[in-house]
């Protein structure tokens, strides 16, 4: 019995610990995105994904050989599913992979995402050959709709901050990196064993376990048989370059390969041996495409379980939080909180300080005259380091630097044309913000002056 | 009530996929006394998709072994013969074997079936099959091929 309990609770600890949300979600984007890509049909051989399953859907009743959950359908009696079917469930999927994606309504559009890739994959390969690389990505969405995801890096985040800011009536920052969750490990570790339970499983049957030399397979010979019969195969001079290469080096490779898959493992159980099977993952799948064509491309997105995002974050924010700019708001001023609250969600490396016009003296500034403050209740500044202020569209061109999500934006904003038409806009949208934010009242200082 | 049913989806999940890393005759004789011996060679990926093994590439082979490489002639009723491919036919390398498959096994049937569903003319012109082997070889000397060897012909007209 206290054995059991032990067990139990070791179990517990094992899987249910306090653990940041952030790393949680970072796996979710990654394992999402990457499936929509797939789902778009970026694979080098079927094309569009729409016009493959159109394709898949008119092949006659004899290539059609259930598995999963197709399997199970058609064993209850189910027909064999048609293109129209097919493709609403393919667009549902699409809808909810896209929201899934950007954390809106985080966790059933997960849920719906991950059922319906199932369905789509299954459906295809219900006709042809089934390949392993979508696998493992499909088993991870599937873990991602049990889990807390959207809890960061979602629009689902932000809109809570958002009401308890507003709520609250004051800006309070709030650190994405800072939130845990008891059920955010679980899906994490559970990936990692997974995928040491793949590599374990292409270990083990490689290995001749019906006697003759147990690792005859890294005799240098079969590597060679295998990359000539692929360079035939897929026209690959460099599966056939490689093959030529002396015997002792495709050993070497050989056993090389055996040591990576059979001991993957070790870094499900010790994380920071990722830092080394991570990359070697990432070389040894690099080279089985070039040679062998075999895209196991998801593996790189999921490898994102070994990623201490939290850690990183942090690590990143101590290097660079030594020039942060100020930006002036108004504490009293809703759209100014809800400006703030928007800001600060997308400052992952903390690189921005946020200020109260309300306080006094200003940092950097000291006290400042009646004059300046009416010019910073008319449009956002932005203070330097050194001193040096910014205002209204020059200001967002500072801040837009400071932000990852707006570094594509970044170039734009520096067109001919762009300060000039910026400006314009930014001020249009200065002069016209009552007509959609109204207000508390009194509190507002630009309003109460006006 | 939330931790043990997460428990069982950890377990569930650990359970399936850590019993594919078995060897297929040991995964076999556990089910056996289950399911039965039919179902249990049954009860395999990619049945349990996308819970599946990983059994790539794991032959071993010998230096100098031939590695076949099965190519098909379309005959037609003029008597004109042609090597057919994948592109030619308008097929995935993956239907095209399955096709090869289908006439290495002599299965008039599903070689028949397979034909009228890739609905190309060249296809329907075809009054029979040819499989032949030009093996690779390899080992001693440059990588080169062997002579060509008829391993299965066929008709497919009406009987």
């Amino acid at each position: 019995m206290a054995g059991l309990r032990r067990a139990r609770d070791a179990w517990n600890r094992y899987w249910f610990r306090p653990a940041p949300a952030i790393d949680l979600d970072v796996l979710r984007i990654a394992a999402v995105g990457f499936q929509l890509i797939l789902l778009w049909g970026a694979d080098w051989w079927w094309g569009p994904m729409p016009a493959h399953l159109a394709r898949t859907a008119a092949l006659p009743d004899f290539f059609y050989n259930p598995i999963g959950v197709l399997f199970v359908y058609s064993e209850l009696g189910g027909p064999r599913p048609t293109l129209g079917p097919v493709l609403a469930i393919y667009g549902l999927t699409w809808v909810a992979g896209v929201l899934a994606l950007i954390g809106w309504f985080t966790r059933p559009a997960m849920a719906v995402f991950a059922a319906g890739s199932v369905l789509i994959v299954t459906f295809y390969y219900s006709f042809t050959d089934f390949h392993h690389v979508e696998s493992l990505l499909l088993i991870t969405l599937l873990l991602l709709a049990w889990a807390p995801v959207g809890r960061t890096l979602s629009v689902d985040a932000l809109r809570a901050r958002l009401r308890h800011n507003i709520g609250e009536r004051r800006f309070e920052p709030w650190d994405q990196a800072g939130v845990t969750d008891l059920y955010a490990a679980w899906p994490v570790h559970l990936v990692r064993v997974l995928f040491a339970l793949v590599y374990l499983s292409a270990c083990v049957t490689k290995l001749n376990l019906d006697g003759g030399g147990l690792f005859r397979w890294a005799n240098g010979s079969t590597l060679q048989y295998w990359m000539i019969q692929d360079s035939y195969f897929f026209s690959s001079q460099v599966a056939l370059w490689f093959s030529q290469l002396p015997l002792p080096v495709l050993a070497v490779a050989s056993w090389g390969a055996l040591a990576f898959e059979g001991t993957f493992w070790t870094a499900a159980v010790w994380p920071r041996l990722a830092t080394f099977y991570v990359p070697a993952g990432v070389a040894f799948h690099l080279g089985i495409f070039a040679t062998q064509r075999a895209a196991f491309f998801p593996y790189y997105a999921l490898y994102a379980c070994f990623l201490p995002a939290r850690r990183l974050l942090l690590a990143a924010r101590e290097r660079i939080t030594a020039d942060r700019p100020l930006v002036l708001y108004d504490a009293a001023c809703l759209l100014c909180l809800r400006s703030m609250t928007i800001l600060q969600f997308l400052d992952w490396f903390d690189r921005i300080a946020y200020v109260p016009l309300q306080q006094d003296p200003l940092p950097r500034l000291g006290r400042v005259d009646a004059a300046f403050r009416h010019r910073a209740l008319e449009q956002m500044h932005v203070v330097e380091r050194d001193g040096s202020l910014h205002a209204g569209f020059a200001a967002c061109r500072r801040l837009a630097w400071r932000l990852p999500l707006a570094w594509p934006i970044v170039p734009f904003l520096y067109l001919p044309g762009a300060t000039m038409i910026g400006s314009f806009a930014y001020r249009r949208v200065a002069e016209t913000r009552e007509r959609f934010e109204t207000c508390d009242g009194d509190a507002c200082m630009l309003h109460r002056r006006r | 009530m939330k931790r043990a049913w997460i428990s069982s989806i950890i377990a569930g999940t650990l359970l399936l996929q850590g019993f594919l890393v078995l060897p297929t005759p040991i995964r076999r004789s556990i089910l056996t006394p289950v399911v039965g011996y039919e179902r249990a060679g049954y009860l395999n990926p990619p049945l349990t998709f996308p819970f599946l093994d990983y059994p790539l590439y794991t032959n071993t082979h010998e230096t100098g072994e031939p590695i076949p490489q099965l190519r098909l002639i379309g005959i037609r009723a003029d008597g004109f013969e042609e090597q057919l491919s994948a592109e030619g036919l308008g097929m995935t390398p993956w239907h095209f074997n399955f096709l090869i498959r289908a006439a290495v096994r002599s299965d008039v049937t599903e070689v028949r079936d397979c034909l009228d569903a890739i609905d190309s003319p060249s296809a329907d012109a075809l009054v029979g099959l040819r499989v032949e082997d030009e093996p690779v070889l390899w080992g001693d000397g440059p990588v080169r091929r062997g002579p060509v060897v008829t391993v299965e012909t066929l008709s497919l007209r009406e009987p």
